[in-house]
């Protein structure tokens, strides 16, 4: 009896434990559920834009690995298909002018032979008609003549002007491109102060403080100007720190002389730190 | 709901933990069955003895005869629990030391007192048995679970310093894992705790009960002695 004393309070306590355990891990998720309603879900969509690609695209040639190499191969690929599309419609419309030509030429020579034809025909005829006939059938060739010329003079200047064209919108492609290297250049210089940014403790989400840097060619500071202070003077301080800690953008070095000469020698840089407490 | 979120269940987090915490979970774990059925166990016991309490007592003050009422006692084969007990070392004390010769009153009072002073710290002991350990529980498996916690916390920091790009995500898994050991803790206490002072309480009680009965018994027993 005395052993027996513990026996169904036992079963009952491990019994009332797997119950416990069982109803836990199959309910679980019960509780993130009805969190999860109480949280409708936002569905941000982003559509690519078509320029962006087009505009990294050729800088990248000549920038560093930390860019994408794929990215960059779809959009080679992708303009060559471009001027490859464009090539082809010139092609065909050339070759519509051409045999729009030929045809005519070809109705002219059977109108000809047929003339001739009746001509040979009508030998007893007057000669002095079918000679008349021969000068209004040499006019007549000469004016075709005249006329595929003047189709051939435009569709040059079609394609000078198609030509132009390309060019010009290789140009909106190049200056692009730029806009958009100076940006991600900009990202990068942004990230690498952050890097080295000891925060304060005063600092908070809102506080922007503007510096001109000035920079050489190889990405070395030469001096920071703080233009627009965000209020506090530690951040103020501490952001000026950060980016003479940085010292040296090496990323800089790869930017094209003509763009650094007109975006970074004299860089305008915001500092806003977007992670800081509220 | 993605279900990816459901991945970091309970379950997972449990087979995940390192090899202390598991230990100390699975040590949790076990006390909280055993402080479970030693509730139960009380639970029962307790009742009954104050349920044998309020009938006995019913008897005892109907005005029986206390040599019928000893015999009643014997008649039934079932061992004698609580005041029941107390009655019958008392009154068995009392009718052996009246029969020997030469005994006088004060040695016959003297001896079915120390009689019944022995069964009640016998009944004491019965009443309190277990709740040693359910007090230990209460007070220990907070800490036992807390020593997980700060173990597994520790581990999942060590981990993180070889990691250079420190997120959340990385160090999450490896607190909640920690923090299931300190609430596996308080789940085992919480309850021992409250059946700790809820049995003592009431052992305490019944005791106080059996004490007054005792001096009642031996009130009535010292009459019977001195009317002689």
């Amino acid at each position: 009896m005395d052993q027996n004393r513990f026996s169904i309070p036992m079963m009952i306590s491990v019994l009332l434990h797997i119950a416990l355990l069982i109803a836990f891990l199959v309910n679980w998720n019960f509780f993130k559920t009805k969190k999860n309603e109480d949280y409708p879900q936002h569905f941000v969509m982003a559509t690519l834009v078509d320029l962006k690609p087009k505009a990294i695209a050729k800088p990248q040639q000549n920038k560093e690995q930390n860019l994408d190499a794929k990215n960059f191969e779809d959009l080679k690929n992708l303009k060559k298909q471009q001027e490859q599309k464009k090539k082809e419609a010139e092609a065909l419309e050339q070759k519509k002018k051409d045999q729009a030509a030929k045809e005519s030429a070809d109705k002219a020579e059977k109108l000809k032979q047929q003339k001739q034809k009746e001509e040979q025909a009508k030998a007893a005829k007057a000669k002095a008609e079918a000679e008349k006939k021969k000068k209004v059938e040499a006019e007549k060739q000469k004016a075709e003549a005249e006329l595929k010329k003047k189709r051939e003079q435009e569709a040059q200047e079609e394609k000078r002007r198609q030509e132009a064209a390309r060019q010009e919108q290789e140009k909106h492609i190049a200056d692009t491109a730029d806009d958009a290297n100076v940006k991600s250049y900009s990202e990068l210089i942004r990230e690498r102060v952050e890097q080295n940014w000891s925060r304060p403790p005063s600092a908070r989400t809102g506080m922007v403080c503007e510096f001109v840097i000035d920079m050489l060619p190889n990405g070395q500071v030469v001096k920071v100007t703080l233009t627009k202070s965000s209020g506090n003077a530690a951040y103020d301080m501490s952001a000026e720190q950060a980016i003479k800690r940085v010292e040296r953008f090496t990323e800089i070095k790869d930017v094209p002389i003509d763009v650094f000469e007109k975006y970074f020698r004299r860089f305008k840089f915001v500092f806003n730190p977007e992670d800081l407490r509220q | 709901m993605p279900a990816t979120e459901n991945t970091l269940s309970i379950w997972h987090l449990v087979v995940n933990a390192s090899f202390v915490v598991q230990l100390v979970m699975l040590s949790l774990i076990i006390a909280s069955v055993i402080s479970w059925a030693m509730i139960f166990q009380r639970v029962t016991y307790q009742r009954r003895a104050k349920e044998a309490f309020t009938s006995f007592e019913k008897q005892f003050w109907s005005g029986i005869d206390l040599n019928q009422l000893y015999r009643q006692g014997n008649g039934r084969n079932e061992y004698a629990e609580g005041i029941e007990n107390i009655f019958r070392s008392g009154f068995k004390e009392f009718t052996r030391l009246r029969q020997q010769a030469g005994a006088d009153s004060d040695a016959v009072m003297e001896g079915c007192q120390r009689a019944m002073r022995v069964a009640l710290a016998r009944e004491e002991e019965k009443l309190e048995e277990n709740l040693p350990f359910l007090a230990s529980v209460a007070s220990v498996s907070p800490y036992v679970g807390l020593f997980g916690t700060v173990w597994g916390i520790m581990q999942s920091f060590l981990s993180l310093s070889n990691v250079h790009q420190t997120t959340l995500a990385t160090v999450a898994p490896g607190i909640a894992e920690a923090l299931i050991a300190t609430a596996i803790g308080l789940f085992a206490a919480i309850p021992a705790v409250l059946a700790y002072n809820k049995f003592s309480a009431r052992a305490e009680a019944l005791m106080s009960n059996y004490r007054t009965f005792a001096e009642e018994f031996s009130a009535i027993l010292h009459r019977q002695v001195h009317s002689k």
